[in-house]
């Protein structure tokens, strides 16, 4: 927990936005969750405006785009971004869809990248932290 | 651009080689859409134990004809997407217009599993009708497909589904079999049986997490991830990929696995099984649970019928997907399992129950593991059609793969989401909308193998 309390926090709330695609990212991020919340003091909100963190995987199509940017402009500051997966950082195997994808980065400005399909539950939950701490530089260490 | 309506002769010849169909005992596989010379060609696909028959109908852009759900309703899912793609509608639109409050639920939820958006009309709490809008998930898989080769294209649909994309990959391989007429070796069936029933176990546990969320049992949901977690410990030996990506090849499996590897994997899955049947038990024993399980989500039963996987089975009707299938899981000794009441409650115990099954499954073919090799030499590189029903994880997979010289010309994805999913919105009249998770849970959508 002691880099919870050098960034000056208790908890710290995620958004998980399954953008469109396996949903195996979603999945690995669920039950890392599960198996390792009460250590990483980590918990998932319903609620974009309790969210410090939006979690996206999966392929962003022009309908969930304008979802995601919707749910982004709720988030209060500061708030990170982070790409999880191999679709949502950069398309994957459907990059080349006539479907006009796009990428996480495309669209919002990324803290944290965990690539990889799947992509390991613990690299997310690390990737979720440093993503805090680079949000939080952003905003010139504001305490929460 | 004006919509005109087809004649009135034109729409009942439609509609009446629908009903001689219908009459005569088939059902609607599946419908393609494809555009060629300023027409829409429509295939309603049809079957009847294997038996198959096409009803086509052109139609010139802009155009209206009568919608087959007043014959097929789990035709809806399958119209949608094609007024997604092409510019033809349907009539009569078969979308409610509720005159009570109405909320908006989704598309992103931590009870949502996939994206979808929910317009609900609410008399108090409780539901009186539903509009679900979807198109979150398309990732327009079928048009990427077209003019790749057979591995690039097996490649994309074992990654369209976490839980189905196994099963995706192996009917796509087995309709190139097929279309090619290749015989594959023994062990490799018997493996690619082992691998599908490790599949369908790790999607019944997670629609068990998922209904677990749903009641609000968080400790509950915790221990059957960690009952995933397992799985994917004893996949990890399979392949380092959770959904075994990579592992099939047209004419067997591209890896020998190996005997001693299938003792172990099937060591830590057994492990399971204590965990599944207490968890069992205890949702069966608890009132409270077993009463808001059994008041929601009723299906009818002539729905029922019409839909695929534990739906079906849950409203005490015998059938075995698995034998849809050409794997040979006719030469294992196992009885299916079916419940009564086709509510909620009887679908979440169907999961525990098929969760058990598969465990029984894994242990029996590991036992009986032919030897022998595990890929016969095959080209892919000729011309083709083929239509094949597979087993997946949530009922019944069609598949339409049509091949010009190696390359691939035309495919089709009918999943099993796309049949059951047409019939959610009636079963959602009268719920609580607290109840309305657990309904959808229990109805086990994989949106992303519907949408692609």
């Amino acid at each position: 927990m002691s880099w919870l309390l050098n960034n000056g926090l208790r908890s710290i709330s995620i958004l998980v936005v399954q953008a469109g695609g396996c949903r195996g990212c979603a999945l690995q991020f669920s039950m890392g969750m599960s198996l390792e919340n009460e250590i990483k003091g980590i918990s998932v909100t319903g609620n974009p405006k309790h969210a410090d963190a939006l979690l996206v995987t999966g392929c962003i199509n022009e309908k969930s785009r304008e979802a995601i940017l919707q749910l982004y402009e709720q988030m209060p500051e500061p708030k990170a971004v982070i790409a999880a997966g191999a679709c949502s950082c950069s398309g994957s195997l459907f990059r080349t869809s006539e479907n006009n994808l796009y990428t996480t980065e495309d669209i919002l400005p990324v803290d944290a990248w965990i690539r990889g399909c799947t992509p390991d539950m613990h690299e997310m939950l690390e990737a979720v932290v440093r993503a805090i701490g680079a949000s939080l530089e952003k905003e010139g260490s504001r305490k929460i | 651009m004006m919509r005109k309506s087809w004649s009135e002769k034109q729409s009942s010849s439609l509609a009446g080689k629908w009903f001689t169909f219908k009459s005569r005992g088939y059902n609607l596989l599946m419908i393609n859409a494809t555009q060629a010379e300023n027409k829409i060609i429509l295939e309603y696909i049809l079957e009847k134990e294997g038996d198959i028959e096409i009803v086509k109908a052109s139609v010139p852009p802009n155009y209206e004809i009568p919608s087959v759900v007043e014959v097929f309703p789990q035709g809806e899912q399958m119209q949608h997407e094609i007024t997604q793609r092409y510019p033809i509608s349907f009539f009569p639109r078969m979308t409610k217009h509720p005159d009570s409050s109405v909320i908006e639920w989704g598309p992103f939820h931590p009870l949502l599993p996939e994206p979808v958006k929910f317009r609900l009309g609410l008399k108090d709490e409780v539901i009186e009708s539903t509009c679900i809008e979807t198109g979150y998930n398309y990732r327009g898989l079928e048009e990427s497909c077209a003019g790749r080769k057979a591995e690039e294209v097996l490649e994309m649909l074992e990654r369209t589904s976490a839980m189905n994309g196994f099963c995706m990959g192996l009917a796509f391989v087995h309709a190139l079999e097929k279309m090619h007429g290749v015989d594959v070796p023994e062990k490799a069936r018997w493996l690619r049986m082992f691998l599908m029933e490790m599949t369908y176990l790790h999607a019944s546990l997670h629609s068990l997490s998922h209904t677990a969320q749903s009641l609000g049992l968080a400790a509950c949901s915790a221990r059957i991830f960690k009952l995933i977690g397992l799985y994917c410990e004893a996949a990890a030996l399979i392949s380092e990929h959770p959904q075994f990506s990579g592992v099939l090849e047209a004419g067997g499996l591209s890896r020998d696995i190996t005997i001693e590897t299938l003792y172990t994997v099937n060591a830590i899955i057994q492990e399971m099984e204590e965990d599944l049947k207490d968890i069992r038990d205890q949702w069966e024993g608890t009132p409270s649970i077993a009463r808001r399980l059994k008041k929601n989500g009723i299906v009818d039963d002539r729905s029922a019928r019409l839909m695929t996987g534990r739906a079906v089975r849950a409203a005490g009707i015998s059938k075995d997907f698995r034998k849809d299938s050409v794997l040979p899981w006719s030469k294992l000794s196992y009885t299916i399992p079916q419940a009564a009441g086709s509510n909620c409650f009887a679908r979440v115990m169907l999961m525990m129950e098929d969760a058990l099954l598969s465990l029984e499954l894994i242990d029996q073919i590991a036992e009986d593991m032919p030897h022998g090799d595990v890929k016969s030499p095959c080209r892919m590189d000729g011309s083709g059609e083929a239509i094949v029903r597979e087993p997946e994880a949530y009922g019944t997979l069609a598949l339409l793969v049509r091949q010009d010289e190696g390359r691939l010309q035309e495919l089709k994805i009918r999943s099993a989401a796309a049949l059951n999913f047409p019939f959610l919105p009636q079963c959602l009249e009268g719920t609580e909308i607290h109840d309305l998770p657990l309904v959808i849970s229990t109805f086990e959508l994989d949106l992303s193998s519907m949408e692609k």
